[in-house]
């Protein structure tokens, strides 16, 4: 098989996880196809590097964060994850910083409203499948930060749509956890 | 373990991301405990409501596919002729860095046709250049310069891989490049470009030809083996395209 329809086949089938995925990354569709279309100029450039049969999927998803993140300006490095893993740092970290915004009992817009670093972690091991490893190499941090942000994030976000008769100010969900 | 312990571990639990050991504990007090049964069960139609609503079939994928194979077509091209002439390219290389043809008289000229073997070379070098343009914005840019569409070379077995905008002279010009298994052809293509060639020049490897109107010019390799008729449909496309 040519280079060219090895690509095809393994890498084109995850155009849709990639397009969704950039999306709720980086909240518009314009944005999000140039993201992914430059995800795969840049597999492409590197594919004659990339091992048949290693997971095709998490090695894309990773290129499309960091196209993210370098197209928002974001340094690769996540402080937060830093923090998060050490254990005397005070847990006080926001997972809902838009709780103000608006009030939902749709699951998606819930976890659009989760802090980034939240969010992700949800999207990637859920709705994308990757595996915890695959997910921390994808965001560049520890596994252990997964683990913990995944837990926090499904205990908040179920929390939030169950109880629809408290008003969400005075819940403040995700604070000082 | 207690029941807060082992809520820690539902959540890996489910993604199955547990060591064997841990799942076994896991499993074992999910038998006898009910309330933590609920949880797990809870987390479970969590991620089913959320596989659910995140997998929602989306828009404009089929387009976007097409996009981006348009976009990688050259490069495609190019690893394939790297690949299949990396000998020829090299012998290719040692021939452009001489200069086998004597430079045209007018100063101008000769500026000018350098700058457009620039260009070429430049697309040559960097054939992964994101610059290439959307296939929309060439058909508005070939209008504006006075072109109906792109001119069709395929008969003389050049097909179209890619267009930029490119500045020789600090002139704007849209760079349309062509190719066949193993060749490269260019048109430069300006209707606001005041000057011409007096004719046909060799220069470097190169040929650059202006084809019948002022505004648009032919660069290929001297070597180019179908030169006659593709200069001469070339020719024929630019002249019945002119608008």
């Amino acid at each position: 098989m040519s280079s060219r329809a090895s690509f095809e086949t393994e890498a084109l089938p995850h155009l849709e996880a990639l397009l969704r995925t950039a999306v709720r990354m980086s909240g518009d569709r314009a944005r999000a196809e140039d993201a992914v279309q430059e995800t795969y100029l840049r597999a492409w450039r590197s594919f004659r590097t990339y091992q048949p049969d290693t997971n095709c999927r998490a090695w894309l998803f990773k290129i499309l964060v960091n196209v993210i993140k370098k197209a928002a300006g974001k340094k690769r490095h996540d402080p937060l994850a830093a923090a998060e893993d050490v254990e005397t740092t005070p847990k006080v970290v926001q997972l809902f910083p838009n709780a103000d915004a608006g009030e939902t009992q749709d699951i998606m817009e819930a976890v659009q409203q989760l802090a980034p670093e939240f969010r992700d972690v949800l999207l990637l091991v859920v709705v994308e499948g990757l595996s915890y490893k695959d997910t921390a190499h994808t965001l560049d941090i520890p596994m252990g930060t997964v683990m913990s942000r995944l837990y926090r994030a499904r205990r908040e976000i179920r929390r939030w749509l169950t109880m629809p008769e408290t008003p969400r100010q005075e819940r403040k969900p995700g604070h000082g956890m | 373990m207690e029941c807060k312990d082992i809520r820690k571990l539902l959540s890996p639990f489910v993604d199955n991301e547990l060591t064997a050991h841990e799942a076994f504990m896991v499993a074992e007090h999910l038998e006898g405990c009910a309330p933590c049964h609920r949880e797990m069960e809870e987390i479970r139609r969590f991620d089913e409501q959320l596989k659910t609503a995140g997998r929602q079939p989306l828009s404009g994928i089929e387009d976007l596919r097409d996009g981006i194979l348009w976009r990688l077509s050259p490069w495609f091209a190019v690893r394939r002729w790297r690949g299949a002439g990396a000998a020829a390219a090299a012998l290719l290389f040692l021939v452009i860095g001489r200069q086998l043809f004597s430079a045209p008289s007018d100063p101008e000229a000769t500026a000018f046709s350098d700058a457009l073997i620039a260009e070429t070379r430049l697309q040559q070098s960097q054939p992964f250049s994101l610059s290439w343009l959307e296939p929309q914005s060439v058909q508005d840019l070939l209008k504006q310069e006075g072109l109906e569409a792109v001119p069709n070379l395929a008969p003389a077995g050049f097909h179209l891989e890619g267009a930029r905008v490119c500045y020789p002279l600090s002139h704007p010009f849209v760079q349309l490049v062509y190719r066949n298994r193993s060749e490269e052809v260019m048109l430069f293509v300006s209707r606001r470009w005041t000057r011409s060639l007096s004719g046909t020049i060799k220069r470097e490897g190169f040929t650059i030809v202006p084809l019948g109107v002022r505004a648009v010019f032919l660069v290929t390799k001297d070597t180019l083996v179908n030169f006659t008729d593709t200069r001469e449909l070339a020719e024929e496309e630019i002249g019945a395209l002119t608008s």
